[in-house]
């Protein structure tokens, strides 16, 4: 490329002339934008220094030359994230956002706040600058177009722009709860309600991305907004119910994703309705659209009927399933769009596969759809795509499928699932890996007939290894996996699993430092080992001795764990260890700290831990025969007050704990 | 079913007089605000800035955008119906310098479009160098765009471009859709709509007349020029028609 005229641009900028630096700019401008090469050659001229020196001095500089330097760095944002990375790199972000303080020319502002944009529209951004000293303030107060005092039309118009640029920084700058907190109590829900009805809809919808972005996840915030004050008389909600029947389609995603946030943060209230009604069939029309838009509509409707069955139920009422199936079959049109240049069918396909594992997760309605749709073999073969997020995508909804016996047994089968989803569980994403332990948790059931096939290609050896990792979720979703591959499994693949395991690894992972959750499943993998015939009890008698197994549960029901799933998980090993061999509940009788315990648990105020409670008595007053140690447990046990506690069990308000109790009584007496 | 259903609905087809037609015309109460409102949005988006100015101060409505910047899409539009792209495209940018950076599509169309200018001049030197520094990095950012760059080189390769099966590319059809497109972004940034709505109503007007025309016999309007009611039957063909002479002009 001839580059001398390029040269000649980045020389004139030293020119102490400002019309020479305004043509240099402008000559740069027009060559950069829409022109990645062009970027990466003034970066490396080294352009971005000078561009920064232009701004931060605000007093000696035209106000020309600091605008065109201002809309130069925004054009170099826009060529990707390693540009964002060097305009950081030169401490550009900080100078940008002292240009957009009401005091500056209000066209500097606006190129100012267009290159912020840009700037923070890269995910990888520092974002902490904007919440450094006046800034977010200033953001705050260009959201109201009148701040800018506009007065002719053009001048209006300019200011309306600006509030929308504003709006969309804001957008993409709430990603944690603090910094929502930060922008919220800056003042940003009464000016971003305003702008809601200023009648621009590009400045309607960035202030509806915003508040989207404000509430997510937040439900203190959604009902701040829903009872903000707007200026006309109807609130915030009906404003966006008004919204999200548009003309435009983009105008009508952003409208539902708002909405939808809402709706997830409880804070839609007396509007429910109106999200079966109105925002998830809008949600699944949108899908017919085109580009971004179809694009991004799967995923706000994944998210909206998340964990929801009713949501779900209504959404397999739509005709949603066999349009997102068709996206996952067929290879879509490459619709270049306006927001995001790179976007592609990857997105579209990943996307959907998410809201056909949110469909399908809860009921049994949705699964049926999408195994009619004909779509399990290209959810599978997805499994094995180059982009990860699709893998992961496929793997959910794998997941979700795999809930259903029925389906598990025929389709997923037939469609081979075993081999690709073994696979991921050594993808280069650690999530697409745990996703994919989750959905193996389903596939090792003793019920599933993949379960032979896993073992035998090596599952309990890949298992064991994710089972050491340091990333929480995987050893979760591992030891998850392993827990639920013996359970009521038969006692050569109890064994074959702790033999790789080893009952250290286990007793490791029973005092997990990291999250409780882990020691739970370690717990329950105990438990399950324990389980059913007392040979099996035996085998973990040897595996960690009688003394370090009954340590473990002693330390587990100290009197300060109050939390109940590892509570109920220890009663559990506790009562089959109780239901095994005379010399496994003397083991335990042996130990009074726990008899003591299982008596104080009898009382707790969860009726499910009282009923494991009793049931532990009734495995350990249990006996065969008349043998004199038996008559021994019974006296102990009466001597320690469980007869007198439980005949005060009688009235409890839970009848299953009821029963059980006049079955210990009974047993009391037959003694 | 029989062949003679045609004739026999024919037959009992309802008959709507002109004069009842025109009374029922006026019984409908149309506001005058909303037809000026109409006729605004089609002077904005079709950029006819004078008649904007002008209409505006015979119906005190003022137009939803400033009418500077009809003139700002209209000098855009004339650059590149003149063959220079290069100022429409500064242009553009000092409109707004985002449209072309998020809008990679629109932006080849316009570098092709100075492309296929330099091959109309004959300046071929010019040409292929441009193709190679501009031009071939996109196609390699984008394979679509690739084989649309193939089809214009592909003007280089005859002398008459008039037998050349891409000599569409040099057709003045060729520059006014690349500066629709251009003109289309611009407004979406604006948040203006991108077709103004008056064509939209009157393509539904001939819709509705065909649809009725099926059960009823009543007076048509055919000329929207002169708006003139028709009595009597005629085929669908011709008002169709009619409507799309009206907004292709």
């Amino acid at each position: 490329m001839n580059s001398l005229k390029h040269n000649q641009a980045v020389d004139e900028l030293n020119s102490s002339d400002p019309a020479v630096r305004v043509k240099a700019l402008r000559f740069i401008k027009n060559n950069i934008i829409g022109n990645k090469t062009k970027k990466d050659l003034y970066i490396q001229l080294n352009v971005i220094p000078k561009l920064v020196k232009f701004l931060k001095s605000k007093d000696t500089v035209d106000s020309q030359v600091q605008i065109q330097a201002a809309i130069v760095l925004g054009s170099f944002a826009y060529g990707g994230e390693e540009n964002v990375t060097e305009i950081a790199k030169h401490d550009a972000i900080k100078p940008l956002l002292e240009c957009i303080s009401l005091q500056n020319d209000p066209r500097l502002i606006e190129a100012a706040a267009r290159a912020l944009k840009a700037i923070y529209k890269c995910p990888t951004a520092d974002k902490n600058d904007i919440f450094a000293d006046h800034h977010l303030r200033d953001l705050i107060t260009l959201l109201n177009p009148d701040s800018l005092h506009p007065k002719t039309d053009r001048e209006r118009i300019a200011s309306v722009h600006t509030a929308e640029l504003a709006a969309t920084i804001i957008a993409r700058c709430c990603d944690t709860n603090e910094q929502q907190i930060q922008i919220a109590s800056a003042g940003a829900f009464p000016a971003l309600v305003k702008l809601l009805t200023c009648g621009f809809s590009k400045a309607q919808e960035a202030a509806l991305d915003a508040l989207a972005y404000l509430c997510r996840e937040n439900p203190e915030f959604g009902k701040a907004i829903v009872e903000t004050k707007s200026e006309t008389s109807d609130s915030p909600v009906k404003i966006m119910l008004n919204l999200i029947q548009d003309k435009s389609s983009t105008m009508r995603l952003i409208a539902a994703k708002c909405l939808t946030h809402l709706s997830r943060a409880n804070a839609i209230g007396e509007y429910s309705n109106d999200i079966t009604l109105i925002v998830l069939p809008t949600l699944v029309k949108l899908l017919d659209e085109k580009g971004p838009v179809r694009e991004e509509a799967p995923h706000v409707l994944a998210y909206l009927i998340r964990d929801n069955e009713e949501l779900q139920k209504a959404a397999c009422d739509s005709d949603a399933v066999p349009k997102l199936a068709d996206f996952v079959t067929h290879v879509v049109d490459q619709e270049s769009s306006y927001y995001d240049p790179v976007g592609d069918g990857d997105k579209l396909k990943e996307n959907a596969l998410m809201a056909l594992a949110a469909i399908s997760s809860l009921t049994d309605d949705g699964r049926k759809l999408v195994v009619e749709a004909k779509i399990i073999p290209h959810i599978v073969a997805a499994m094995s795509h180059r982009s990860y997020g699709i893998r992961a995508a496929a793997c959910q909804c794998t997941r979700s499928l795999s809930r259903s016996i029925n389906i598990l047994r025929t389709s997923l089968v037939d469609a081979g699932v075993a081999t690709p989803l073994f696979k991921l569980l050594s993808d280069e994403s650690t999530d697409v890996q745990a996703t994919a332990c989750a959905t193996l948790c389903n596939l090792v059931l003793d019920f599933s007939p993949m379960k032979k096939t896993i073992m035998e290609l090596g599952g309990i050896e890949k298992l064991v290894e994710l089972v050491r990792s340091p990333d929480n979720t995987l050893r979760l979703n591992a030891i998850w996996a392993l827990k639920n591959l013996v359970y009521q499994a038969e006692s050569d693949v109890k064994e074959a699993v702790m033999k790789v395991l080893t009952y250290q690894t286990m007793e490791n992972l029973i005092s997990d430092q990291e999250i409780v959750e882990v020691q739970e499943q370690a717990l329950n993998l105990l438990r399950n080992l324990a389980c059913t015939k007392p040979i099996d009890i035996e085998e973990v008698f040897k595996g960690l001795s009688e003394n370090k197994l009954m340590n473990i549960i002693e330390n587990k029901l100290c009197w300060w764990n109050e939390n109940e799933e590892i509570i109920k998980q220890v009663l559990y090993v506790i009562n089959n260890i109780a239901s095994g061999y005379e010399r496994h509940k003397t083991a335990i009788m042996n130990r009074p700290t726990i008899l003591t315990r299982i008596l104080n648990y009898m009382g707790h105020d969860n009726p499910e831990i009282r009923v494991i409670a009793v049931w532990v008595l009734i495995n350990l007053l249990w006996t065969e025969d008349k043998s004199a140690s038996s008559q021994v447990r019974v006296q102990k046990l009466r001597d320690l007050g469980f007869e007198d506690k439980v005949k005060n069990m009688t009235n409890d308000e839970n009848l299953d704990v009821r029963e059980r109790v006049k079955t210990v009584l009974n047993q009391f007496s037959q003694v | 079913m029989s062949g003679n259903t045609g004739t026999s609905s024919h037959q009992s087809k309802k008959v709507v007089t002109k004069d009842d037609w025109v009374k029922k015309l006026e019984d409908v109460k149309i506001d005058k605000n909303d037809l000026n409102k109409l006729i605004m949005n089609y002077f904005v988006i079709e950029g006819y800035k004078d008649a904007a100015e002008t209409f505006s101060q015979e119906c005190g409505l003022l137009p939803s955008i400033d009418v500077d910047s009809i003139q700002d899409r209209m000098n855009i539009r004339n650059a590149i119906q003149n063959g220079n792209v290069e100022e429409a495209i500064e242009r553009v940018n000092d409109l707004n310098p985002e449209i072309l950076d998020t809008n990679p599509k629109l932006y080849f169309h316009l570098q092709q479009q100075r492309l296929i200018e330099y091959i109309r001049e004959g300046k071929i030197a010019e040409a292929l160098e441009f193709a190679q520094d501009e031009l071939a990095p996109r196609g390699e950012e984008n394979p679509e765009f690739l084989e649309e760059l193939e089809r214009t080189m592909a003007l280089l390769a005859f002398d008459d471009t008039t037998v050349s099966p891409v000599g569409d590319l040099l057709h003045p059809s060729q520059r006014q859709r690349t500066a629709s497109e251009l003109n289309a972004a611009i407004l979406t940034s604006q948040s203006q709509e991108k077709d103004p709505k008056l064509p939209n109503m009157l393509k539904m007007l001939f819709w509705a007349q065909d649809e009725l025309d099926e059960k009823v016999l009543f007076p048509k309007m055919k000329n929207l020029v002169t708006a003139e009611l028709v009595e009597g039957n005629n085929n669908n063909n011709n008002t169709t028609n009619s409507g799309n002479n009206f907004l292709s002009t």
